[in-house]
């Protein structure tokens, strides 16, 4: 069974005016899956839906066989999934450390070296840090949640080609060899080339572009 | 990591808003707290000024048939705020002659002679509080004053005694000089004379004259005035401890029954406390426009800071709701913050708000009256402190509930 079914999913900020409609895909764990579509196509709204940050209009999203909305959509933000955000979301007044801390009780140490981290930057104030050692704090702190879940919105768009390029490859990592279930919104074809399957959000539904 | 441990790293690591906060909430409550200790201080003073002022009121009853009864006095004495420092007067007219019925000699060398060998009788329950004696410098030389328990006694100028060949324990008899006949027998118990001349001597009728007043007892005065074997009077004077209270005690007194008060005539004493009330209630009334004026600001200033500071933290809410930390804990934590900001400043205030008093107590009161001496009143403090944490901690619930209506999904716009 897929860890996520959605099913004829449906959005509308205005009524008549669906951002998409007729959604009807599975997600497995285990696999990264990447969703491309021009600004303003409705991909962060998407993926907002899967996070159980919203209710969808119409059709449903179902947790390992359970719809979300009678699970509960704080308990499902809370155990189900990750946020990774574009501009890194990290608290200014926490340390590395104590980022990862605030979401969950695991010892947050070996998971910033996991992410690439030294000794000296987890200590450090995370503003002190780049971009990119940022973003991996906070994949550190998606990760530390133990959530089988990873919803990353942009998560590369701040961050030059090398770095993104690293950052893809945690990403891929968490996938493969920690069997999440890992979705990317991304401009970039080249990043979305990495992944195993890559969705297009286009005139309101999502198309498979590439299932290898 | 919990709530408390979230606190106190935002505390400790944003310094620079931790130190604005604990000043300004330092500043404000030490205001406040002064304020306070003046207006608690200058209340206490004026309530010793008010009471030391001996303000009252004399129940006028002689147009009343047979007077006030003990009774009445009773009733009035158990108002709340009547103090038992009271007197109860008479006067008459009488003619004085011995036991053989022979007149006896009066002062008649000076003033309007209406009646002969007579004089002014003034009854008082206790001689040595009567005006006379208080301020016309009346002075005992010799025997005893009047007191209530005493009965058909006398109280004679020294000079009439030594006309008369008078002496304590001896007999006079007193006559009244108009209406019914009543003749009482009275025995002398003391002598006194005047210090001071009366001015009007030369024009006053002659049993006006010091020489020829004799002060009796109540009872006696009843006997004479109304034929009557107790101790009805004329007249009440009558101390209250408040004068704040004085008219709110007559209206009181005015609902006893049994007495025709429209027939009274009552009047106030208490033109030492309006002219000090001024004086007194200027103080308060600045004091106490100058805390609704403070509480005003600071109620204001706080929740505006609170707030502004509160909306620089959408950002840092909305990373805490995304990863399922409840709205609950993110309030505790920005209660806790404020508390822990809070709490040593209303603590320190006592100090800065002590050291702060002196100062003003010193430089400003002094300038205005010497009779305050204002110090730090722990419950003062307390009542600041206490109401300025509800505010706060209301400021704070404010400003975070707005936050947290922010939607889980505007997350990623933020
Ligand atoms: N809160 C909102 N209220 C109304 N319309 C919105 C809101 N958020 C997004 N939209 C609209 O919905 C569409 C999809 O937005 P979004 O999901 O953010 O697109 P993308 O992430 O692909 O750029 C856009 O046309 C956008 O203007
Ligand atoms: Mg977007």
């Amino acid at each position: 069974m897929s860890i996520l079914e959605i099913k004829n999913l449906k959005y509308e900020y205005s009524r008549g005016n669906p951002v998409f409609k007729n959604i009807n895909v599975n997600l497995d764990e285990g696999k990264v899956y990447a969703i491309l579509g021009y600004s303003g196509s409705g991909k962060t709204t998407f993926l907002s839906l899967l996070g159980g940050l919203d209710t969808p209009t119409e059709g449903e999203i179902l947790f390992k066989g359970e719809n979300i909305a009678n699970y509960g959509l704080a308990k499902h933000r809370k155990d189900n999934v990750s946020f990774i955000f574009q501009s890194y979301n990290l608290i200014d007044y926490l340390t590395p450390m104590e980022n990862v801390s605030i979401a969950s009780k695991l010892p947050p140490k070996p998971i910033l070296e996991k992410v690439g981290l030294t000794n000296e930057e987890i200590k450090r104030n995370v503003l002190k840090l780049s971009g990119g050692q940022q973003q991996r704090v906070a994949i550190a702190r998606a990760l530390a949640s133990e959530a089988p879940i990873l919803l990353a919105d942009e998560p590369t768009g701040n961050l030059d080609e090398e770095t993104a390029e690293g950052i893809m490859s945690i990403l891929k990592d968490c996938s493969h060899k920690m069997n999440k279930c890992v979705v990317i919104v991304t401009h970039s074809k080249d990043l979305a080339k990495q992944t195993d399957v890559v969705f297009r959000l286009k005139k309101g539904e999502l198309q498979v572009e590439r299932n290898k | 990591m919990n709530f408390i441990k979230r606190a106190y790293l935002y505390t400790t690591r944003k310094k620079l808003k931790t130190i604005l906060l604990f000043s300004i909430i330092l500043i404000l409550s030490t205001l406040l707290v002064v304020c306070f200790s003046i207006n608690s201080s200058s209340n206490m003073a004026n309530a010793n000024v008010r009471k030391g002022l001996k303000c009252g009121f004399t129940v006028n009853a002689k147009t009343l048939k047979n007077g006030l009864n003990e009774n009445i006095i009773k009733q009035i004495l158990n108002i709340d705020g009547i103090t038992d420092d009271y007197t109860l007067r008479s006067y008459t007219i009488a003619e004085y002659r011995d036991l053989n019925n022979n007149k006896l000699k009066t002062k008649d060398d000076v003033g309007l002679k209406v009646y002969e060998h007579a004089g002014k009788v003034v009854c008082d329950n206790f001689s040595e509080k009567d005006t006379y004696f208080t301020e016309e410098g009346f002075k005992l030389i010799s025997g005893e004053a009047i007191t209530p328990e005493k009965k058909q006694v006398a109280l004679i100028h020294e000079e009439f005694a030594k006309n008369n060949n008078l002496n304590i324990g001896d007999y006079i008899v007193l006559n009244t000089v108009e209406g019914k006949e009543i003749s009482i027998k009275v025995q002398i118990i003391g002598i006194f004379t005047n210090t001071r001349k009366a001015d009007t001597e030369n024009y006053t009728d002659t049993t006006n004259l010091y020489q020829n007043t004799i002060f009796s007892d109540l009872s006696t005065a009843s006997k004479l005035n109304y034929e009557q074997d107790n101790e009805n009077c004329q007249y009440g004077d009558f101390i209250v401890e408040d004068p704040l209270e004085l008219d709110n005690i007559i209206s009181q007194m005015k609902n006893i029954e049994g007495v025709s008060w429209d027939s009274c005539v009552i009047t106030k004493s208490d033109s030492n406390y309006e002219n000090t009330k001024e004086s007194l209630e200027g103080l308060a009334k600045i004091v106490s426009t100058a805390i609704i004026v403070i509480f005003i600001i600071s109620i204001i200033l706080i929740i505006l800071i609170l707030n502004l500071w509160t909306k620089h933290r959408v950002y840092e809410i909305g990373v805490f709701l995304s990863i399922g930390i409840k709205k609950a804990d993110i309030i505790w934590q920005h209660i806790t913050e404020i508390f822990i900001v809070a709490i040593p400043a209303f603590i320190f205030s006592f100090v800065t708000s002590s050291i702060a008093t002196k100062i003003v107590e010193s430089k400003l009161i002094s300038s205005i009256t010497n009779s305050i001496e204002i110090s730090v009143n722990i419950c003062d403090w307390l009542l600041v402190s206490g109401i300025g944490l509800i505010i706060i901690l209301i400021a704070t619930v404010i400003s975070i509930y707005q936050i947290t209506k922010i939607k889980p999904r505007d997350i990623f716009t933020i």
